[in-house]
Formats: C-alpha cells, structure tokens, sequence
C-alpha cells in the first residue's frame, strides 16, 4: 500500500532506465529482460536494448551485471547506507565521507545525474535488499527514494517476487482481512505483526502444535532450526509435488496442478491476475486444493458443532 | 478494581484459540489496602504476552522475564519488570513509566507494523542491551507538552529510526544506522557507535547537553545533525562521545 509500483507492459513501453538492484534476473527470472525490462522493443522504446539505460546493484559481478551499462558494486550488507547516501545527495547534501558502502562517491553522484535526467525510470528489487542485513529497511528506504524522484521524474519500483504466485497469496489475503501476510485468526478476528505471527517466527518459537502447508515448500526454504519444530508436530501438506517438506509429512493430498489438469488464476509478480486453462485430466480423479480444503473445513466445521 | 480474589481467578486469558481461567495457571492471594493497585507477579512468564496493556493507573511489579508486548499503548501507571522483556516492550506507549531491569527484544517503544505514530509519551528505562527499531516513529508534542524518553544500556541497529522528537540517552554502545530517517529529536550515545550514516554531517564538539525535558548530561560529546536524507535543514541531533 502506498507503494510507486505500476506494471510490467508500463516499463516495457515507456522504460528508458532500469535499475536492477539485488536479482539476478538471467539466472532467477530468465523471461523477464526477454519480456518487459531489457532486450523488448516497446511502444515508446522502439530500439530495444539501445533505448534503455540498465544500471545493476549488486556486490557479485553476476550476469546480469554483465549485461548492463553501469555496475555499481556495493559491499554485502551496506545497501543501506548507499541509499542513504543516495537520497541525502538527491536533496543536494554534501556528503563527508568519499567513499560509501564500497563505491567512490563521484560514481553515486553520476548516477544521482542519470537518474534525474530519465524519463522514465523503475527499480526492481530482489532478494539481495530483502534478505540482507537491514531487511524489510532496505525496501523502506528505497521507496522513500523512489517517491522522492518523481520530483525530478516518473519513477516507479517493483519487487522481483520469486516462486510462482506468491504475489496471488497476498492479494487473496489482503481482500479477505485487509492485511498481505503474518496474520493470526486465533481471537476470531485478523491480526497482523510480522514477528510475532509471521511463519519462522512462530516456528522458532515453537508455538504451534500442527501445521497445514499448502503449495509450498519450508523445508528447503526456512532456516534449520524452524524445520526441527515444524517436523516435531503433525505436519499436512497439499501439494502435487514431492518436496523435502512432503516427505515428512504425515499426511500428503496430492492435487491437481492448475494451468495443466486444473482451470485457475494466478498473479503475476505486478499484480496482474491471469486467468489459466486446463489442458488435460488429472491422474486418478485427484481434487483440486479448492475442493480439498472446502471438505476440510466442511469437516471442521462438524467436529466444532458449528 | 474493585474486584475480590474470586473474582480475579474466574477472568479470562487467552491460550491460543481458547479460553481459559486466570486461576488454573496463578495462585491469587491479596489484601485491600488503600486506593493504590498494587499487582506482584511472580514466576518466568516469558511465553505471557500483553501484560499491562493499554494500563492507565497503578503499578504492576513483575520478578521473572515477560513475554511480548509488556505495557504496550500505556497511559499511565508503573511497570517494573525484574528479569528481560521480550519484543514490542512498551511499543506506541502514551504515557507512565516502564522500567526493565534486565534486557529487552527488538521494537521498543516502537510504532505497530502501519501506524505512522508511535510512542507518544512517557519514560521507557532499559538496563541491559535493546534490540533493533527501538523507537520506531515516536513522536513527541511541543504543544501537549510530550516527550517520549527512552534510556536503555546498548543498542541494537535502527535506534530512533523514523524519530519524530523522541529523545533516547544510550548509556553504553550502539550499533549500526542510528537515527536512521530521524526528521528531527535527539539522540545521545555515551559510548562508541560502529559507524555513522552518510547523511549525518558533523556539526560540533559540545560538553553539555541539554535534552527537552531539561535533563542535562555533562561530556565531551560531538554533535551531529540529521538525518539530512528525509529533510535539507533538519534539527534532529545525534551525540556520540568524543
């Protein structure tokens, strides 16, 4: 909420510069430069590639990297302060230091330059400003600058969201109770905190007693610790594949797969909602998740004598 | 108040998703003195959220470590906790006192995941070390006479960060991006930091400093202002020692 955010057809017609800041799109989102960031020709960037300005942040020299006009090699850790150093350069501030987390501070003035004489620029944001150090900060700090240079021009940012249709669940949630994620139904009424009712956390502190995992996969993604606690406990999973977390499952619902053996819609990473079709049976009669869960909680709903 | 032992056993707590009775999990003994409420808790309630929340009078004396949310969104009243407080310790507080002889989680005094205010008024007092975001978005009232306080021993990262005139007095060290978005208040470090932010420019070395509510703390300590990334000519202060 609140975010300058816009869609991927908008940068691919209008883009001229394109910050990837944190991803390595090549190797994590590989249709995307294809697609709606760097190598398409657009309505308004008839020239492709030559017509738009690519800057990667990031302290590897990654593929993407490599692809790009300007690198700016941050050290692990301190985008922090390179954004800080940014918006405090933007506002005209002289800066004491010549050198910030890593880069000359002549190279982040350029770019302050290149920024503010775009026409249209966007920043997509991955998992190296997510996942580091200063965390959901990180992406704080870079919107305040985001919102900050559309005094100079239009700006707009965007997560580079990762497995399929995560940003689906956080639209479905957020038109249900108001909240994206991390919330808790346990008083009868949403509540959100991240923290307190966020997955690993409640893990960590081995708060729960049972687990329902639909589509998803913790096991491989959660840190060791929260999986100990989480394979402590019942564990059910709905899930068509078989993932790290299934196979210490107690119970497994395999389910048919949608935009293959079932119709459904999914979200693209800009919150553009897709419809998708069926195109063949699934195996053995298996249920879609929908039909899964609406007989649990029919089920439940029994056993509360509700 | 107002209320007899029997009836302090039959409130309710949550477990969870149920309902249970105070009197399973505590023994209740007291007497009837005069107007003050006095509660002494006794035992290591870490797992025990939401004590003293939304409190307005009288004093709640805890010999054990507490779980989250302690004296959150208070108004008035005391609470001591003897033993460490975990996360959200007296978070968008209103006024009163909350004094933690131990240490204490992350987002102290700090504003809730979307509130744009956070810890309005009142003393926070932290012995041991904080984590990270303490103070988040507190703001203080030049009219309403409101200065949100906050001492504490070390601090984690991201003290102060979104300040809006809290003043923290942190008696040991502090860690990395302090007074991060800080538009403007006052923060003083009587130790060493790891590292300033860029956008934090030296002003000058002063040996006395004056905080809003007239406290005075003598010390060789450098003057700097920001954070200059949320304002050009900002009054918010950062002293660290020389």
């Amino acid at each position: 909420m609140g975010v300058p955010t816009s869609t991927l057809g908008d940068y691919k017609n209008r883009a001229d510069l394109v910050i990837f800041w944190g991803c390595n799109p090549v190797h994590a989102h590989p249709r995307h430069l294809g697609r709606y960031s760097e190598f398409v020709r657009g309505y308004f960037r008839k020239d492709g590639r030559n017509d738009r300005t690519v800057i990667v942040v990031d302290p590897r020299n990654t593929h993407t990297a490599q692809t790009a006009d300007i690198h700016i090699q941050v050290n692990p850790n301190e985008d922090y302060e390179l954004l800080n150093a940014m918006r405090a350069l933007l506002r005209g501030i002289t800066l004491e230091e010549d050198k910030i987390a890593g880069v000359p501070i002549n190279k982040i003035k350029e770019l302050i330059d290149i920024l503010k004489k775009s026409n249209y620029g966007v920043i997509f944001f991955g998992m190296g400003l997510t996942q580091t150090s200063s965390h959901h900060r990180n992406v704080d700090s870079a919107i305040c600058l985001t919102r900050e240079l559309n005094d100079y021009t239009k700006f707009s940012i965007s997560p580079m969201r990762g497995h399929y249709n995560v940003t689906g669940a956080n639209a479905v949630f957020t038109w249900n109770t108001g909240y994206a994620y991390s919330i808790d139904f346990s008083r009868g009424y949403p509540r959100y905190n991240p923290g307190e009712f966020s997955s690993v956390d409640l893990l960590m502190r081995d708060e729960i007693d049972a687990s329902l995992i639909v589509a998803s996969d913790p096991a491989s993604n959660f840190p060791a610790d929260s999986v100990k606690n989480l394979f402590k406990h019942p564990l059910i999973v709905i899930e068509p594949h078989e993932t790290p977390t299934s196979a210490f499952a107690d119970v497994v619902f395999p389910v048919a797969i949608a935009g293959i053996e079932c119709e459904g819609t999914a979200y693209r990473m800009d919150h553009i909602p897709l419809r998708l079709r069926k195109v063949r049976e699934p195996p053995n009669d298996c249920l879609t998740d929908a039909e899964i869960l609406e007989l649990i909680i029919e089920k439940v709903k029994e056993l509360k004598g509700e | 108040m107002g209320k007899s032992i029997e009836d302090i056993k039959v409130m309710e707590l949550y477990l969870g998703n149920k309902i249970v009775k105070l009197g399973k999990y505590f023994n209740v003994s007291g007497k009837k003195e005069d107007e003050k409420i006095k509660i002494v808790v006794e035992g290591d309630l870490k797992n025990v959220k939401r004590i003293g929340e939304k409190m307005s009078i009288g004093e709640i004396i805890i010999n054990g470590n507490i779980g989250m949310h302690i004296g959150n969104q208070m108004t008035g009243g005391k609470i001591i906790v003897n033993g460490n407080a975990d996360d959200w310790a007296g978070a968008m507080l209103k006024g009163g006192e909350l004094e933690i002889n131990g240490n204490s989680g992350n987002y102290v005094g700090a504003a809730y995941r979307g509130f744009w205010k956070g810890m309005e008024d009142g003393i926070i007092r932290v012995k041991g070390k904080i984590g990270r975001e303490a103070m988040l978005w507190a703001r203080n009232s030049k009219g309403a006479n409101k200065w949100p306080i906050l001492y504490c021993g070390n601090a984690g990262s991201f003290l102060g960060i979104h300040n809006h005139g809290g003043t923290i007095i942190v008696n040991g060290d502090a860690d990395l991006y302090i007074g991060a978005d800080q538009a403007w208040g006052t923060i003083v470090v009587k130790g060493k930091i790891l590292r300033k932010l860029p956008s934090y420019k030296k002003t000058c070395e002063v040996n006395e400093i004056t905080l809003p509510n007239g406290e005075i703390i003598k010390g060789e300590f450098i003057e700097y202002s920001g954070d200059h990334s949320v304002k050009k000519e900002t009054n918010g202060r950062l002293y660290v020692l020389a």
